[in-house]
């Protein structure tokens, strides 16, 4: 089976036993992660699904993105977090039922198990993280995680994924919450398995190129958003980062509490990886400036809370959202039909069933046709 | 012949750890590869490891490249590169530099 493990590992929390189920190649190469992820929340009833494209972890453009799904829609999983969750060894991890007591599920080698935490349900998102990959002794293990927000299941409540809010259109937070789960944390050290490795490769080159030709190089989030190409952010800017397999990224680190310019490790909390576009347009629209909507974007991402609804409740300078946070809720601003929210790209379905991220397929221009030539000598067979 | 790295055009993509188990196996995986991404995400920090034939490990890191003998890998979960085939430059064109989105990683004569 190539590009996929065949199976996806059921959890049920209220007991913390783990079992596994067997994933056809035949269902796995109808090429839709959404309605597989559906039907296995369906089978399993009231389910949190997290899974991942076909092509998740292929040398495709931007093949990036993995998703969960619960009641309360879909989100993707972008950065490395859909290939780090892929090659921990399963297609799909199914969470169902509610753990007796506060805990995070950790995914690698083809094992998942429930790690009992209590002490982690006073921490915020960020040292949830931090915990967990010094606890588990790597630093590249990723972690979905809910904060304070999401453990108090407050409806405007966001996941962070590694550190960083901003694909969570569908405000999951609180199902993680509901069910005592502080995080999932998941590291690949598995492999993938191509039919014609060259091909894949030479393919996947071409289409790049072809992309290349018409969208020059990338100059981050400023690529995508244009207030980013204002002196005021621009100033701050660190280093442009890229998902996992993605050659236009669209993501810019702005550093706060240290010079931008410089690049040696220093301090451990510099700034804000930005790429949420929603929340950057409602952060703007109150005037404040790059540095504070930095430092209220961090502190957002601690709390597990959605910036756009924050800032969308009144909040028009730091303090503000220092107190919004500290009540502690807002209402939901509806993020999803945003301009720049993953969930508002026309090409999010497509995309997100492959695998693929899909705002780069957004400005890339999608086409299925040229995907799947890319995709076929990996897979060995028609992407159907 | 020998890799180039320049590491401040690094974007830290994954792509050249990626297809270096290509070289290998008809597989892409992160763990065989003889070059490695260190990434400290939150600090924004991240830079590349080669582990060569003649010249040992070579850091990129964004401050500037050294040459020297340490753990280099991912953190301790990870297959510590030291234990890993050092780049035999894919016999003549490097898969890695083939990839590279951005130009970081060349091939220099």
């Amino acid at each position: 089976m190539y590009l996929c493990n065949g199976r996806a590992c059921i959890m049920d929390l209220s007991t913390g036993e783990a079992s596994e189920q067997e994933l056809s190649e035949e269902l796995l190469m109808k090429g839709s992660a959404v309605r597989l992820a559906d039907s296995l929340r369906d089978e399993h009833g009231d389910a949190l699904v997290l899974g991942t494209g076909l092509l998740t972890g292929s040398l495709v453009p931007s093949a990036c993105a993995g998703l969960i799904s619960s009641a309360k829609g879909t989100m993707p999983l972008l950065g490395f977090a859909g290939v780090e969750l892929k090659l921990a060894g399963f297609d799909f991890i199914v969470i169902k039922g509610e753990s007796p007591e506060p805990g995070y599920l950790w995914a690698r080698d083809g094992i998942v198990e429930f790690v009992s935490s209590p002490s982690m349900a006073s921490m915020d998102s960020w040292d949830r993280t931090d915990k967990i990959r010094a606890d588990q002794g790597d630093r590249r293990i990723q972690v979905v995680s809910a904060g304070p927000w999401g453990d108090s299941m407050r409806e405007a409540s966001s996941i962070a994924v590694s550190h960083w809010l901003g694909e969570d259109d569908a405000f999951m937070g609180a199902e993680f919450g509901r069910r005592k789960l502080v995080g999932v944390a998941f590291r690949g050290m598995g492999e993938l398995e191509v039919s014609d490795a060259e091909g894949h490769l030479t393919a996947s080159l071409a289409l790049r190129a072809d992309h290349a030709s018409r969208l020059g190089q990338s100059a981050g989030l400023a690529s995508y958003w244009d207030k980013a190409r204002d002196s005021g952010f621009s100033s701050l800017l660190h280093r442009v980062v890229a998902c996992f397999g993605c050659p236009h990224p669209c993501r810019s680190f702005l550093k706060v509490n240290e010079d931008p310019r410089l690049m040696a490790l220093s301090a451990k909390e510099p700034g804000y990886l930005h790429f949420d576009i929603p929340s950057l347009d409602a952060a703007t629209s109150t005037g404040m400036g790059s540095g504070d909507i930095t430092t209220s974007f961090m502190e957002c991402a601690k709390a597990g809370a959605d910036p756009s609804s924050v800032i969308g409740a009144g909040a028009t300078d730091l303090a503000g959202v220092r107190k919004m946070l500290a009540m502690g809720d807002a209402p939901v601003r509806t993020r999803s039909s945003a301009t720049g929210s993953f969930r508002a790209y026309p090409t999010f379905d497509d995309c997100i069933a492959l695998g693929l991220c899909p705002r780069y397929w957004a400005k890339a221009g999608l086409d299925l046709d040229a995907v799947s030539e890319c995709a076929e000598p990996a897979l060995g067979r028609e992407l159907r | 012949m020998r890799l180039g790295l320049e590491s401040l055009k690094c974007v830290a993509c994954g792509l050249c750890e990626t297809v270096c188990s290509m070289n290998r196996d008809s597989t892409l995986t992160p763990m065989s590869s003889s070059i490695i991404l260190h990434v400290e995400d939150k600090a924004d920090y991240f830079g590349l490891v080669l582990k060569t034939q003649d010249e040992g490990l070579v850091v990129a890191r964004p401050e500037g490249q050294s040459g020297e003998q340490g753990a280099g890998s991912s953190g301790p979960g990870a297959k510590p590169i030291l234990l890993r085939e050092p780049c035999d430059l894919c016999g003549g064109d490097p898969r890695c530099a083939r990839i590279c989105p951005t130009g970081c990683i060349t091939v220099v004569d």
